[in-house]
């Protein structure tokens, strides 16, 4: 029956195993989980947009319900729709409409970005941001570059090749972490691709987490009308941030239905998810140099949700005399924009704890992970630093000093 | 990624094949849909509600899962079990007298019984003599202490048991009035916040005990039992067991609530960390569609195998070669493997789909005992609403008592894979696949609920499929010349 469909309302029994599973609920008493938050009070939403309370806005969505769940219910989405009719009714605020758009925050910090990046750490203003705005005073913002990953990309001498893949950047890739999408491009054509980079936009993670729908969906439509041209030709579509391709694999189809999108999901591929598929047809460049260095990885919440296992951990184990060391503890906490706000901060961080506590006694070189959230609250949880798979990868490869030998 | 197992499905058959394989050094990936029903469960485990009778069963019942592993192997699966949850500082524990049950009581204030309870409830024996003081809190939803003492007094003076039997509820002041056991447990977690509760929790019970004329237990000595909510902390450790029972000075007991039930929230959490101590990983969001078999109609690329006769003397039957699961955005991920053990429950866990043409087997799409049209699953005999009334010769009043619920079991419960001595799934020509093993509710022939095995069959079939994994692996190796 249809109701009792993987993913319908129906198919929640009450079991209240996400509960159990719900780092925010574990984290603090105001968050009741997501039972209750989810499909419990949707059941009464259904009609009258009636029980709309304010807590839902603790739910960060990191999808640890859904993961958990054995009948497989989308109850982190129903959240997400909940704020959204939230604020629709309530007002949104100011913070949440800047949070929720990271290319506008992004336009602004990169204007002058070396004066944004001293501004932003200065105490003071942080402490009256807190005050007017409501971001959290003790966090470290991400810094922005005077040159963004497409303006780098675009001023590059193009690689050109009969394969061709098309990369979605992300905005934390583009703004904030420049070395990863340079890592991802020359990984790719060491494999010998050729990398095109669509007009594009933010994915929209940030909307539907901040309780825009319609805002996330017109940022849908909008990667939807560029991108499916290269689907069409055959082109996968590479993306670096698990939350990003998460985000592009199922919201865009399962939630919100657009045309198209159900193939391009099909499309859509994880940087190393699609690295693995090449070494499973052994066309994957495995002559990886000597790496003799100790990771820490941690699985982001978005990459447990895509059912796709660990390809990075897998490709990074064939890097000779590289030890990796799972840190298995959970969400890391910060769920995207969820830590930078002052009241989720502390929640943040204690969701965070255990992980931290592993990494640190891991005592490893470097941590390591596919999200660049997940990145920066290693790095404020742990001061140990934190480079994405893709880092790890071009280093073994450039310190093999032969050429392309496909095995 | 190639495995030498994968399980499919968390649950308690599945994680224990995976553990028990995994310690034979054996790669092993567990895939699940999500966590396994064994969270929802009481945490106690159940073997057979008349488990003294356990060998007569047995003999009696040759197409039960018990009589497929054997009595031996039934015995040596729970032996396993109790192994773990020593190692991992959460022991389980049988009675003293073999195939002894426990009589442990519920939230109701009814029994149930049981083969191997954890520590933190071992001490409830209902059977046992002496005074049992029920705590309950205020805040505590779900849970109330005076239909509990109420309902296991009645049991009790029943059967002649020795001692009173009564209440306390306490108000623990906590910020938020109303909390299920699992936010309770959390609260307990901290330090801090049980050391004030355990302090309200001992003015209470010596409040209580005063100057009462106190019955002497099976020790021969006045110790007072006192029964609490299952709700000392989320985590399978002794620690605030222990911390109760020395500050509180009595025999203390929980009992399992209803959902989230802590007993069983516990027992998953210790098997998924012995798990990882071990070097198993269980990926969840991960619904396995489909398998990949080798031998049919040259659809597989790879090596080929020419002789494929295995054991038994069957021959020619396909090897399951890898597992696809689908992912998000509807591609699948595949999973290579050598071994594949299905331990997906029934249809409740879903490895039964229940529809309007009648039962499947999802993944592999086995054979199942219903879908011989003969059978009527319909047994009105075993519907509810009829009654049946026992006498009563206790010296309450010649009251007939009811039953609600028929004591036989509906045949659409014992739907399921129909499996081999080796729980390989069997057509009439023999085993299906050479390298498939079936366990836990996915299999036909036993009806939980009626005869109280869930955990039990759970568990010995998982040991004793990873058992025959291993022996496979053996053989195999042998074959390879690597042994």
């Amino acid at each position: 029956m249809d109701c009792a469909k993987k993913g319908a309302l129906d198919a929640c029994l009450k079991c209240s195993i996400c509960v159990t599973q719900c780092p925010v609920a574990k984290a603090t008493e105001k968050f009741p989980g997501p039972k209750f938050m989810g499909t419990e009070l949707t059941r009464f939403r259904l009609d009258q947009n009636t029980n709309l309370d304010q807590v839902v806005d603790y739910c960060c969505n990191c999808r640890s319900c859904e993961v958990a769940c054995p009948s497989g219910v989308k109850i982190s989405y129903l959240n997400a729709v909940y704020k959204d009719k939230y604020k629709e009714k309530h007002g949104k605020k100011l913070r949440d409409r800047l949070l929720g758009r990271p290319e506008l925050l992004a336009k602004l910090g990169s204007i002058n970005a070396s004066l944004s990046n001293s501004v932003l750490k200065l105490q003071p203003v942080k402490k009256l941001m807190e005050k007017t705005l409501g971001t959290a005073a003790s966090r470290a913002f991400p810094s922005y570059h005077n040159q963004n990953f497409k303006t780098w990309f675009k001023k590059r001498k193009k690689i050109a090749s009969e394969k061709k893949v098309v990369y979605f950047v992300g905005c934390f890739t583009n703004y904030n972490d420049l070395e990863t999408g340079k890592n991802v491009v020359e990984v790719l054509e060491r494999n010998g691709f050729e990398v095109i980079v669509p007009e594009q936009t933010c994915c929209g993670l940030p909307l539907i987490g901040n309780g825009e729908i319609s805002a996330a969906k017109s940022k849908a439509q909008k990667n939807l009308e560029k991108f499916m041209p290269y689907v069409k030709k055959g082109y996968p579509v590479i993306v670096s941030c698990t939350s990003c391709s998460l985000t592009l694999k199922s919201e865009y189809h399962e939630c919100f239905n657009l045309e198209e999108s159900e193939r391009f999901g099909q499309n859509v591929y994880d940087f190393s998810e699609f690295l693995r598929d090449l070494a499973v047809k052994k066309q994957l460049d495995t002559n990886f140099g000597s790496l003799p260095l100790k990771l820490a990885y941690h699985t982001p919440c978005h990459l447990k949700a895509q059912g796709i296992g660990q390809p990075s951990v897998e490709i990074m184990e064939m890097i000779p005399n590289l030890k990796i060391e799972e840190i298995d503890e959970g969400c890391c906490g910060l769920s995207g924009s969820y830590g930078f706000k002052k009241e989720k901060a502390e929640i943040s961080m204690k969701i965070g704890e255990k992980l931290f506590k592993g990494i640190r006694e891991a005592k490893p070189d470097f941590g390591t992970t596919d999200c660049g959230g997940c990145g920066l609250q290693m790095l404020h949880g742990t001061g140990i630093s934190v480079l994405h798979p893709a880092k790890i990868i071009n280093m073994a490869y450039k310190n093999n000093l032969s050429k392309n030998n496909t095995v | 990624m190639k495995y030498d197992l994968i399980v499919i499905g968390a649950g308690m058959a599945g994680l224990i094949a995976a553990a028990k394989a995994r310690e034979q050094g054996l790669k092993v990936l567990v895939l699940a849909q999500g966590q396994g029903s064994l969270t929802l469960t009481s945490g106690a485990i159940d073997l057979y509600a008349k488990s003294t009778g356990l060998d007569e069963f047995v003999k009696n019942n040759e197409e039960h899962p018990y009589a497929k592993v054997g009595l031996e192997d039934t015995l040596r699966g729970l032996k396993y079990f109790q192994e773990i949850s020593a190692e991992m500082g959460y022991p389980y524990i049988t009675q003293a007298e073999r195939l002894k049950s426990f009589y442990l009581p519920t939230a109701f204030g009814t029994f149930k019984p049981t083969f191997l309870a954890p520590m933190t409830m071992a001490k409830g024996d209902l059977r046992q003599n002496g005074d049992i003081l029920i705590l309950g809190f205020q805040e505590l939803r779900d849970f109330s202490p005076s239909l509990v003492a109420a309902n296991l007094l009645q049991i009790r003076q029943r059967h002649g048991i020795k001692g009173i039997c009564e209440e306390v509820k306490l108000n623990l002041n906590l910020l938020k009035k109303s909390v299920n056991a699992f936010e309770l447990a959390s609260l307990m977690d901290d330090k801090e916040t049980r050391q004030i509760i355990l302090a309200k929790i001992k003015t209470a019970i010596d409040g209580w005990i005063g100057d009462r004329d106190r019955a002497k237990n099976d020790a021969g000595d006045s110790k007072l039992r006192v029964g609490i909510p299952a709700v000392l902390g989320t985590m399978p450790s002794l620690e605030i067991f222990g911390e109760f029972e020395t500050e509180l000075k009595v025999d203390l007991f929980e009992i399992p609530t209803i959902q989230p039930s802590m007993g069983g929230i516990r027992l998953n959490t210790m098997i998924i960390n012995y798990l990882k101590k071990i070097g198993v990983k269980v990926f969840y969001a991960s619904t396995v569609t489909g398998v990949g078999t080798e031998g049919e109609s040259g659809s597989y690329e790879g090596e080929v195998a020419e002789d494929r006769t295995i054991m038994g003397g069957v021959t020619k039957n396909p090897i399951i070669k890898e597992v696809f699961v689908e992912s998000a955005g509807g591609r699948l991920t595949s999973y290579k493997t050598k071994y594949l053990i299905l331990a997906t429950g029934g249809v409740y866990g879903g490895g039964i789909e229940s529809t309007q043409e009648g039962f499947r087997e999802k993944i592999v799409k086995l054979p199942l005992n219903s879908d011989d049209k003969t059978t009527n699953l319909a047994d009105e005999s075993c519907a509810t609403g009829k009654f049946k009334s026992i006498d009563s010769s206790t010296n309450l009043d010649k009251s007939k008592r009811l039953v609600f619920v028929s004591e036989k079991s509906p045949a659409y419960a014992k739907v399921g894979v129909k499996v081999d001595s080796q729980l390989r799934p069997v057509s009439e020509a023999g085993a299906l696949y050479a390298n498939l093993y079936v366990t836990g509710r996915t299999l036909a022939e036993f009806d939980p609920v009626i005869e109280k095995s869930g955990h039990g069959v759970a568990i010995v079939t998982g040991y004793k499929a990873a058992k025959e994994v291993i022996a496979l692996d053996q053989k195999d190796g042998e074959k390879d010349g690597l042994r």
